[in-house]
């Protein structure tokens, strides 16, 4: 063992003993001896953090890092280490990087989000936990964060839902129990101020009631939580009566949002010495709706109890009940005395049964209908009149979001499903049905009323509707209907399973119309899209139905076939319970019945939708907007559905493969114009203007064609240049020619019109480069048809500034160039971090392993990310001082191994102006991009800054001056953004013909490139980047 | 009473109960195939022939309880379904 193992080993023994200071004394003489081993500082860094020595700790913990960048734990503990010192910002950046170094661990997750909730930054923190639960479903810490969060952030449901999960999973968490049920209570007042006063109500009515009779005796109070250990206790005074009914309300909460809808509170009063009592108990519902239902009922063995002996205090107990009746109808409570009638066999509790009654009749049976009613109408009424396509989605053409337009596919086969709608419509309409359901929902059998259901409706509608006609004159669809009935008949069986719970909370009058909410309704819903604008969405649910055991209401989608692919049914009925939900503001399941070969229902709660596909539905909404946009002239075609079986069902199939071609549509019958004559024919032109010029050559590139001329004797420039406007009209072209003066002649660029796309695949295959050669970026093509690349290790390229209008491709552009990046150089070698506030630019690319922190979309985030770059640059200077090094590659050179090296750091920034509109934001930003554009070429660090409003308010002098490289899209005409881009005098930016035609500064010239066009953008894997195939370029 | 007439009578029971069998389980399915009626009433029946079956499910369909749908299919396709009594009435 050397000497260096011995202090590490001692030191690593003492740190687990405790021994901290020790640790450090044997761990700082292990450093002495081998100071590039990044395991000494972390542990030293934890003995440090273990005295509270955090400073010295984050001091130890960057070393290490330094040392071994890869690896997560490091920044977690880095993080924790800046919490400790309150730089939560700080510790948010390490997180960052521990989780896109190590993406599947839950507890990073939590640990960012809790340096989010201490800054206040509520939602991201939640998302943070929301993620770790993602990962880890059982990880029980992760919902308590949660919990807190959603507390902080007012979503009491929310946070009671996760402490209960917390309850369930670790069972002896005593504070998430207490903040549970302080939650509760919290809750319960936030339900309307309703229970507080109820609570009173019952408690002022008890104490009246024993206040009354038995003032001298001692009573004894038990109650009986269905849920939780009975509790006595012995209170004369009753004081504690309202906190026992507190207590049990409560935990009629607690249950609530843990199963049901619904709780029973039983309690009974106990007289000590003579053991009379009373008890009784309440069941009460909560409707989404808003609704309340309670049942109340007491009895007792004996009649010392208040019971009303004489019409005197039969009419005094009356009065107080229907003082409350009155109170409870004020406040729109339900309340409704239909549960089970006491006996009435005793005449003591003849009281009893006149409040029953008069509670049922009076105002029971008054508010139950009409809370019944407002659920029926809750949504119907909302969902009629709305105009509306049958196509579920915006319209047929519609490719796109791959699992939606699986649903196309089924609409044209969903045509049965009108039956099964006829079959609910009927069954509201025929006093026979309801007959069925006349007795309690404990005598249904389901056998039996299912069989009775499906002969009614054969007798009434299917057979002389559909058979008869059928048999009469058309026999051979007999097949085909036999089918339909052996599916109805299933989803019979289904619709009165569920018509028997309902049962339970209904009568028979009204059972079809409170289950069946609605069918075949038409639902439009403006979605507000993350980059603020809408889209409209339009569809038709086949059913709606209400679920009282659930709670809530479900929408149920009927499909006659079981499922190519689930996901495509999973998104059209999410959409739909999303698409109500925003409409109705209360949580909506979602299931489909798959009624043949046999029936199958998928259920989707909607606690299920609600934290993964439900977020993403804006997301995908907006990428599908883009892809109705695009017409077949352009680039990018919306990319084909991953999964081509489905396409074989697809009514669209044969219009999607040739409307949505991803090759532009060929000229085949024009043969391409000479360059020649095209040359000639220019000359020819100049000359009708009296300008003579001499023919030398021609070049066509892939957007344009080069004509070379020779000004005669005699000729200016300046008298070739203005002429611009007159060639376009000329020549019949769609924008005026770009006309530059060249070494010996003047160019004039024609563009084609059989323009050409050069394809990045055709340029740039996968390879792994080798740790010493130059990191490169792809520009574009050039006359010659070869790629012209930048070395961001030269001066004049190591940083850039990219400039062009909507539609200039400058999307296209940036993707190309990230592309080139990662195509050639691996994660080790380049981390590649992305600020995409829009967050279309760079979807392909948020999980790849070159990012250096998740992809950067609002602002504070991105002055974190530009400050982080900052501070990198400045410890890579203090790493290069050390080793006697002047920049990145002499650096990496030096190193032993691979291991070591540095990787460069490329940072794209798309849409910089969306940053420039606050000037806090904008000194920040800007006081970043100055040090990094003065410094940080040497430390590997290179800004790739892009705007679509090169405009002198966002390109700023300080921006300007710290970017070397300049890259112009076309700016739509506008001569002074490109000046600004370009600089000097340099309008021929607004020249340009869009779509990837760019110019690239190279020192005082300017090269007029095609930018490269990724059609399908697939990441290589390291793997593949190592085992590289030549022949897989076809594959791209 | 013969020993044949005994007989006679046994199968003309057999018979009976056969035929209330099968309309039975037309009433439960409403709408089923042929073969899977034969079969069914054979799975119960096996001393009675299926030309037997056949000509009970005839008698059914004569007498307005039953009605094959397709006739003139195939025999493994044919379909039988049962004729409400209210709808039979009323279309006389």
């Amino acid at each position: 063992m050397s000497q260096f193992d011995r202090y590490y080993q001692q030191g690593l023994l003492l740190l687990k003993q405790g021994n901290n200071r020790g640790a450090i004394a044997a761990l700082t003489e292990a450093i002495k001896l081998e100071p590039n081993y990044a395991n000494t500082y972390s542990f030293r860094g934890e003995a440090h953090s273990e005295l509270g020595n955090y400073t010295e700790a984050l001091a130890d913990f960057s070393k290490a890092i330094a040392l071994s960048p890869q690896e997560a734990y490091l920044y977690c503990l880095r993080g924790w280490t800046k919490e400790e010192l309150s730089d939560y910002q700080g510790a948010i950046l390490d997180f960052d990087r521990a989780i896109a170094l190590n993406y599947h661990d839950a507890n990073i997750h939590i640990s960012r989000g809790y340096a989010h909730r201490v800054l206040g930054n509520l939602q991201n923190a939640i998302a943070d936990y929301t993620k770790a639960i993602a990962i880890d479903s059982e990880n029980w810490n992760g919902y308590s964060h949660r919990g807190y969060a959603r507390q902080a952030a007012g979503d009491i449901s929310g946070a009671i839902e996760d402490f209960t999960k917390v309850i369930q999973l670790n069972p002896n968490d005593a504070d998430a129990k207490k903040q549970l049920s302080s939650l509760i209570k919290a809750e319960s007042v936030q339900l309307q101020g309703k229970s507080g006063l109820w609570i009173g109500k019952i408690g002022a009515k008890l104490k009246n009631v024993f206040g009354r009779n038995n003032q001298d005796r001692e009573l004894t109070l038990i109650y009986r939580p269905k849920y939780s250990e009975h509790e006595t206790i012995s209170d004369p005074s009753f004081a504690n009566l309202e906190r026992v009914i507190d207590e049990l309300w409560q935990e009629a909460q607690y249950i609530i949002k843990e199963e049901t809808s619904r709780f029973t509170g039983h309690f009974i009063l106990e007289d000590s010495e003579t053991k009379d009592y009373i008890q009784g108990m309440w069941d009460t519902r909560f409707y989404p709706a808003g609704g309340f239902h309670l049942e109340w009922s007491c009895n007792s063995n004996r009649s010392w109890l208040p019971l009303p002996q004489t019409d005197s205090e039969a009419k005094e107990i009356l009065r107080l009940w229907l003082e409350d009746i009155q109170a409870c109808s004020a406040l729109n409570w339900e309340i409704i005395g239909d549960s089970d009638p006491m006996s009435l066999e005793h005449p003591s509790r003849r009281g009893f049964k006149i409040i029953h009654l008069l509670k049922q009749y009076e105002a029971g049976e008054r508010n139950f209908r009409r809370e019944n009613l407002s659920n029926a109408n809750l949504f119907e009424a909302d969902l009629q009149g709305i105009n509306l396509s049958h196509a579920c989605l915006v319209g047929a053409d519609l490719r796109g979001a791959n699992l939606i337009r699986a649903n196309l596919a089924e609409a044209d086969l969903r045509d049965s499903c009108l039956i099964e709608n006829e079959f609910i419509t009927t069954v509201k309409q025929e006093p026979q049905f309801k007959d069925l359901f006349e007795p309690s929902a404990k005598q249904l059998k389901l056998e039996a009323v299912a069989s009775q259901m499906q002969d009614i409706f054969y007798s009434v509608v299917f057979f002389p509707n559909y058979l008869q006609p059928t048999i009469q004159t058309k026999p051979d669809l007999a097949p085909a209907l036999n089918q339909i009935w052996q599916g109805l008949r299933n989803l019979i069986q289904q619709w009165t399973q569920l018509l028997i719970k309902n049962r339970a909370y209904s009568n028979a009058d009204e059972i079809f119309d409170r289950t069946f909410v609605s069918t075949e309704s038409k639902l439009e819903f403006d979605f507000n899209l993350p980059d603020g604008t809408q889209q409209s969405i339009v569809g038709r649910l086949d059913c709606l139905i209400y679920d009282y055991s659930k709670g809530r209401p479900c929408v149920v989608e009927l499909k006659t076939y079981a499922p190519v692919d689930p996901s495509a049914q999973l998104a059209q009925v999410a959409l739909y319970s999303y698409m109500i939900q925003q409409l109705k503001k209360v949580p909506v399941d979602s299931a489909v019945y798959c009624v043949l070969p046999e029936f199958k229902e998928y259920h989707y709660a909607w606690s299920e939708l609600e934290t993964n596909l439900h977020q993403v539905i804006p997301f995908k909404l907006q990428q599908m907007q883009q892809w109705l946009e695009w017409q077949p002239s352009q680039p990018d075609a919306p990319p084909p559905t991953s999964n081509s079986a489905l396409c074989s069902i697809c009514p669209q199939q044969k219009k999607c493969q040739s409307f949505f071609t991803d090759e532009p549509p060929q000229l085949p019958d024009d043969p391409p114009i000479e360059p020649e004559t095209i040359g000639r024919e220019l000359v020819e032109t100049l000359k009708s203007f009296k300008v003579n010029v001499e023919y030398i050559g021609a070049i066509a590139g892939p957007t344009f064609t080069r004509i070379k001329l020779k000004p005669g004797k005699g000729v200016k420039v300046a008298s070739i240049l203005k002429l611009a406007s007159d060639l376009q009209v000329q020549l019949g072209i769609v924008r005026p020619p770009l006309i530059s003066t060249q070494p010996g002649y003047v160019s004039v660029d024609l563009p084609r019109e059989d323009r050409q796309i050069a394809y990045f695949k055709d340029y740039i295959q996968p390879q792994k480069k080798s740790d010493r050669a130059a990191v490169t970026i792809a520009i574009g093509v050039d006359l010659e048809g070869k790629l012209v690349e930048a070395d961001l290790a030269d001066s004049n390229n190591c940083h850039f500034l990219i400039g062009g209008t909507p539609g200039s491709g400058k999307s296209e552009f940036l993707r190309s160039l990230l592309l080139s990046l990662i195509y050639r150089h691996s994660p080790e070698q380049v981390k590649i971090a992305l600020v995409d506030p829009k967050r279309v630019t760079f979807p392909e690319f948020t999980q790849m392993p070159w990012l250096l922190s998740p992809v950067v979309k609002d602002s504070e985030a991105a002055i974190s990310l530009m400050e982080e770059l900052v501070r990198e640059m400045d410890k890579r200077y203090k790493i290069f001082e050390t080793a006697g090094c002047p920049h990145l590659d002499a650096y990496n050179q030096k190193q032993t191994s691979s291991k070591h090296n540095l990787p460069r750091i490329v940072c794209i920034f798309d849409e910089y102006a969306d940053f420039m509109v606050e000037k806090e934001t904008r000194n920040a930003l800007e006081t970043s991009i100055k040090r990094l554009g003065g410094m940080a070429r040497a430390a590997g660090i290179h800004l790739i800054i892009a705007t679509q409003r090169p405009e002198a308010s966002v390109v700023t002098p300080i921006i300007r001056d710290n970017l070397p490289g300049r890259i112009a899209l076309s700016t739509s005409g506008s001569e002074a953004n490109s000046k600004i881009i370009l600089g000097g005098t340099q309008t021929e930016g607004a020249y340009l013909l869009g779509k990837g035609d760019l110019l690239y500064q190279v020192g005082a010239q300017l090269q007029r490139l095609q930018s490269l066009f990724a059609d399908l953008v697939r990441l290589p894997s390291y793997q593949e980047q190592i085992n590289f195939i030549p022949d897989r370029q076809n594959n791209l | 009473m013969t020993p044949n007439s005994e007989g006679t009578d046994k199968d003309q029971k057999l018979l009976k109960e056969l035929k209330e069998f099968l309309l039975n389980l037309v009433k439960h399915h409403h709408l089923l195939g042929q073969h899977i009626l034969i079969q069914q009433a054979k799975s119960q029946f096996a001393e009675v022939e299926e030309a037997q079956i056949e000509n009970l499910i005839q008698e059914l369909a004569k007498e307005q309880k039953i009605s094959i749908v397709n006739p003139n299919a195939k025999p493994k396709e044919r379909l039988i379904c049962l004729i409400p009594q209210v709808v039979a009435g009323a279309s006389k």
